[in-house]
């Protein structure tokens, strides 16, 4: 059995050289910043990693534990893509705030603020390091998923408030650069830098298709793998019971 | 601190957050390929001695 096939072969290359390419790009070719200087490249890691995130990885997470909850579409399938893309994605929310705290020193002056921006995506991380510890309670493996579902789509309530968190409260985050709902064709980055950006986006989320392959495959694994310890763990004591039954009638 | 402190902060972290993981879920995946690969052949036929 191989660990890899032609689809998630072609995903880690493609997933390796547009890193790489964003990596030359945001370090040598974009320009610096007027008021922030070399920091701004920060943007290139701090802005795709949020998207993968809040985004793609915890929308994704959001519409497999629905599929998974409605009865007509409930599978395992939903189930394990649902804790893969939220697995990853608070590997990334944690980048996210990381990297974010690393480029507000410089900027701001401090690496944290209680900022609406800052607090909300915060509080995310922990709703969905919570919602990983549901995943992880053992138990009936049917009344697990459809609690982490729950769990996953209460949690999904708090990326919108986090998207318009800058617009309702003011904060010190800057309003939106691109995603900026009245300026969508008209965003506040131009040029090299929003290549840049462009780029750096279609990285992460070939990443994020290269790593949510691998990890779905992992709980495909995890699970047969359980299912066979059960099957062997059953025999054996069928086994035994045999031994203890055939003793007992042996025995005058 | 420089900028240039900071971007390899950044830049490290990410680096290491997505390469320790992959790691993790790659060699996750090779340990579970190679135990149910082993539980799936027929164990070996004994032969040579049997003293």
């Amino acid at each position: 059995m191989p660990t890899r096939n032609g689809v998630t072969s072609a995903l880690g290359a493609a997933a390796i050289v547009l890193l790489a390419l964003t990596a030359v790009l945001a370090l040598v070719v974009s320009p610096a910043e007027v008021n922030q200087g070399d920091s701004v490249r920060l943007l290139y890691l701090h802005v795709p990693t949020a998207w993968l995130a809040l985004y793609l990885s915890f929308g994704v997470t959001s519409l497999a534990s629905a599929l998974y909850l409605w009865p007509r579409t409930r599978s395992r399938f939903w189930d394990m893509l649902a804790g893969a893309s939220a697995e990853i994605g608070v590997l990334f929310l944690g980048l996210t705030l990381a990297v974010g705290s690393i480029w507000g020193r410089p900027t701001w002056g401090v690496w944290w603020t209680w900022d609406p921006r800052l607090t909300s995506t915060a509080v995310l991380f922990v709703l969905y390091l919570g919602y990983l510890a549901v995943r992880g309670v053992p138990g009936d493996q049917a009344v697990t998923s459809k609690r982490a579902a729950v769990v996953a789509l209460a949690a999904f309530v708090d990326v919108p408030i986090i998207h318009q968190s800058v617009e309702w409260w003011r904060g010190q985050h800057q309003a939106a650069s691109v995603l900026d709902d009245s300026r969508l064709l008209d965003p506040q980055i131009t040029g090299t830098m929003a290549t840049t950006l462009v780029v750096a986006v279609v990285a992460f989320t070939v990443l994020y298709a290269w790593l949510l392959a691998h990890r779905m495959r992992v709980f495909d694994l995890e699970h047969r793998a359980g299912q066979e310890d059960l099957t062997a763990a059953l025999a054996e004591r069928r086994a035994e019971a045999a031994e203890l039954g055939s003793a007992a009638r042996a025995t005058p | 601190m420089t900028h240039v402190a900071y971007l390899v902060a950044g830049y490290g972290v990410t680096i290491g957050a997505i390469a320790g993981y992959l790691t993790w879920v790659l060699r996750r995946e090779r340990a579970l390929v190679v135990r149910l690969a082993a539980r799936a052949e027929p164990p070996a036929p004994r032969t040579g001695s049997t003293r």
